[in-house]
C-alpha cells in the first residue's frame, strides 16, 4: 500500500521558504495567540499562511473571526485569506464540535489537510502546534525539515522545565532554532533560569512580552486586536526574524 | 476540485515508487477509493489523464477499486458499517469529504455513544499497487 499523501506534503513544505513553527511543549503558554498575532504582522511584509496544527484545541480562527464555512476548491484547498493571512484549520470541518481523535488518526488529519492545500506562493508560513511531543510534533519534525522553530516560554518553572526538552530535541535533531520568546512575562523573576537556558542551547533571547491581563477584550475584533500593546510587541519582535 | 490535488498526489507518488523499482514504463496502477471520503473516481480519473501526459505514467491504466468503510468501537468493541444515514447533512459529508477524521465529530458508536472508534478501511485514498515494464 503506498500513501499518495506523503510525496505532496514533503514537496509542499520543501517549496516554502520560510516556515516558523511556534512551538513549547508546555501548553497555556501563549502558542496560538503568539502565532496568530505573528502572522498578521509578517503580512504585512510578507505572502504569509498560518497553519493551526493543534487539531484538539484548535483556536486561531476564533481570534482570526473567519468567515467561510469551507474553504473555496480550485484544484485542491484555497485557504480563506483574512487581514492579508492565508489560513488553514480543521476547525473549517468539525464545524464547532470535538474532535476525539488518536495519535494515527491525527497523522491523517495532517497528511490530509497539507496534501490539498494550495499554498501556492507563500513566502513564510506560520505553524501553530499543540503542546507535548506526542504525534504533532513527530510528525512536524518528520515532514518539515526546513523549519526556523520559534520557542515560546513563561517564566514559570514548569514551563521552563518543558522547554529545556524541547531544546533538546531540536537541538539533536539539529533543526534551525529562530529564538526564544517569554510570554507572560511579570517580573523578574526566574529570568535568571531562562538566561541559562538560552546561553546553554545557545538560542537567540528574542524578547518579552508583558502579561497583559485585558487582552481578552480585544479578541472580538481584529482591528481592535492589532492596536492592542501585545501585537505591538509581537510585531516589533517579529521584524527581528531572519525570514 | 480538491480530487484534482488527489489524483496529483497519485501521479507523483507512483513515478516515485516506480523509479524506486527501476521502472521505466508505468503500465498499471490500482486505486483504492474508501467510501467514507466519498470521493468521485471520474474527477480522480480526469486529473490522472491530464497529468500524466509527458511522464512515465502517459500510457498507464488506472484501475479503481471501491472498499466500503466499517468501523469498530475502542470502548465496547462494537463494529457496524457506514450507512447513509450515520454521514447526515450535506454539509457533513462535505466535512468528512475534505477530511475523514472527523467523522469522530458526527458519529458516535451506536451501542455505547462513544467517539472513540477505529475506521477500520474504507477510510480514503490509496495506491494499492502499481505495475510496470523496466525498460
Amino acid at each position: 500500500m503506498i500513501d499518495p499523501r506523503e510525496v505532496m506534503v514533503r514537496e509542499k513544505f520543501a517549496a516554502i521558504k520560510s516556515i516558523i513553527p511556534v512551538v513549547s511543549g508546555k501548553g497555556g503558554v501563549g502558542k496560538s495567540i503568539i502565532s496568530t498575532a505573528l502572522s498578521l504582522a509578517l503580512a504585512e511584509k510578507y505572502k504569509t499562511g498560518l497553519l493551526d496544527l493543534d487539531f484538539w484545541g484548535a483556536s486561531d480562527h476564533i481570534l482570526l473571526n473567519t468567515k467561510n464555512q469551507f474553504p473555496e476548491e480550485e484544484r485542491g484547498i484555497l485557504p480563506e485569506e483574512v487581514r492579508g493571512v492565508r489560513f488553514m484549520s480543521v476547525a473549517y470541518y468539525t464545524q464547532g464540535n470535538p474532535l476525539p481523535i488518536r495519535g494515527t488518526e491525527y497523522t491523517d488529519v495532517f497528511l490530509e489537510l497539507m496534501a490539498v492545500t494550495r499554498w501556492d506562493d507563500t513566502e513564510c508560513l506560520v505553524i501553530d502546534m499543540p503542546p507535548g511531543m506526542a504525534d504533532p510534533f513527530l510528525d512536524l519534525l518528520q515532514y518539515v525539515r526546513n523549519g526556523k522553530f520559534l520557542i515560546i516560554i513563561t517564566p514559570s518553572k514548569l514551563a521552563i522545565n518543558i522547554v529545556t526538552k524541547t531544546l533538546e530535541i531540536l537541538k539533536e535533531q539539529d533543526l534551525k532554532i529562530v529564538g526564544l520568546m517569554e510570554n507572560m512575562h511579570t517580573t523578574e523573576h526566574n529570568s535568571k533560569r531562562i538566561s541559562e537556558l538560552t546561553e546553554g542551547y545557545k538560542v537567540k533571547y528574542l524578547g518579552y512580552i508583558p502579561y497583559y491581563q485585558n487582552l481578552d477584550d480585544h479578541m472580538d475584533a481584529l482591528q481592535d486586536f492589532i492596536l492592542t500593546d501585545f501585537f505591538q510587541k509581537i510585531k516589533m519582535i517579529g521584524s527581528c526574524l531572519e525570514i | 476540485m480538491h480530487e484534482w490535488s488527489l489524483a496529483e498526489a497519485v501521479l507523483k507518488s507512483s513515478i516515485k515508487e516506480a523509479k524506486k523499482r527501476n521502472i521505466k514504463k508505468l503500465t498499471e496502477v490500482k486505486i483504492v477509493l474508501g467510501e467514507l471520503q466519498g470521493i468521485e473516481e471520474e474527477i480522480v480519473k480526469f486529473g490522472l489523464d491530464n497529468l500524466k501526459k509527458g511522464t512515465i505514467a502517459e500510457e498507464t491504466k488506472y484501475i479503481f477499486l471501491k472498499e466500503n468503510a466499517s468501523f469498530q468501537c475502542r470502548n465496547c468493541h462494537n463494529i457496524w458499517e457506514l450507512k447513509e444515514k450515520d454521514l447526515g447533512n450535506h454539509s457533513i459529508k462535505e466535512s468528512i469529504h475534505f477530511v475523514p477524521e472527523v467523522v469522530h465529530s458526527f458519529m458516535r458508536c451506536a451501542k455505547c455513544g462513544s467517539r472513540d472508534f477505529e475506521v477500520v478501511k474504507g477510510r480514503g485514498i490509496y495506491i494499492e499497487e502499481i505495475s510496470g515494464e523496466d525498460s
